[in-house]
């Protein structure tokens, strides 16, 4: 089975997708303690991230959380995964990390991706992955306007 | 490094401008060199990510992207580098 060890950002925007559960449901997802961590801060918001965590830790039974050394940021403990060979692929849509997360030498995908991969796998309909992207470029109360142009992008390409 | 640019404007616009120049104690061409730059960003800002989707596209190339957004463009052609590289990552994954 192919693991996908995924970060924050991505995980909620997976959550606005409305497809977290089939996701967990069909694919190897892990997440470390810093980001499970972040998920517990973030929860503490009453806004819809802090909604989009809490529903993400509501159903972290699909997530497996995955032993790394502690380090300051989800990011730094997901290229410790990929260094000890712990997952095939990388998932996070923070474009101030890749420079960083893309010299691990494994492939690092974005949220998007994983709409993908459930549409190769014949779990969504090409309509519902559009649909889903949709929702995630609606829904996401981005902070940086570049990630809603990673998801246009993903709608034209995908 | 500044160019000269000519443009026929209504009368009535140009009294609108006048007055307000006046009122304001600047010129008339250092205010609409103003306008013109604030309008400018607003637009750009408005239509980021419309200009990402046209580069995508490649109906714009990545000189009017960088015009337009600057160093952002560059985020642009990761994102999109990253996208078509990521799609065909998850393609081997199905090839039998």
């Amino acid at each position: 089975m192919t693991i996908f060890a995924v970060d924050t950002c991505s995980l909620i925007a997976l959550q606005y997708s409305g497809h977290l559960e089939a996701i967990f449901k069909n694919m190897d997802l892990i997440i470390t303690r810093k980001i499970h961590s972040e998920l517990e801060e973030m929860k503490k918001f009453s806004d819809d991230d802090g909604a989009a965590a809490e529903g993400i830790l509501g159903s972290v039974r699909g997530l497996t959380v995955v032993e790394t050394r502690s380090k300051p940021t989800g990011e730094e403990e997901l290229i410790e995964l990929a260094f000890h060979k712990k997952c095939d692929f990388i998932v996070s849509d923070d474009l101030r990390a890749l420079s960083k997360l893309t010299k691990v030498g494994i492939p690092v995908i974005f949220s998007t991706h994983i709409l993908y991969y459930l549409y190769r796998k014949g779990i969504i309909s090409k309509d519902d992955c559009m649909i889903a992207l949709e929702k995630m470029w609606n829904r996401r109360s981005w902070k940086d306007a570049r990630t809603k142009e990673l998801i246009s992008i993903a709608t034209s390409v995908l | 490094m500044t160019t000269q640019v000519n443009i026929r404007l209504d009368e009535r616009l140009i009294m609108e401008i006048d007055a307000l120049t006046r009122m304001l104690h600047i010129p008339r061409s250092e205010w609409m060199r103003m306008k013109l730059a604030e309008a400018v960003k607003d637009s750009i800002l408005k239509y980021r990510e419309a200009l990402a989707l046209e580069y995508n596209k490649g109906h714009i190339s990545f000189e009017d992207l960088h015009a337009a957004l600057g160093k952002d463009a560059e985020d642009v052609r990761t994102v999109q580098e990253m996208t078509k590289k990521g799609k065909k990552e998850i393609d081997k994954l199905f090839v039998k």
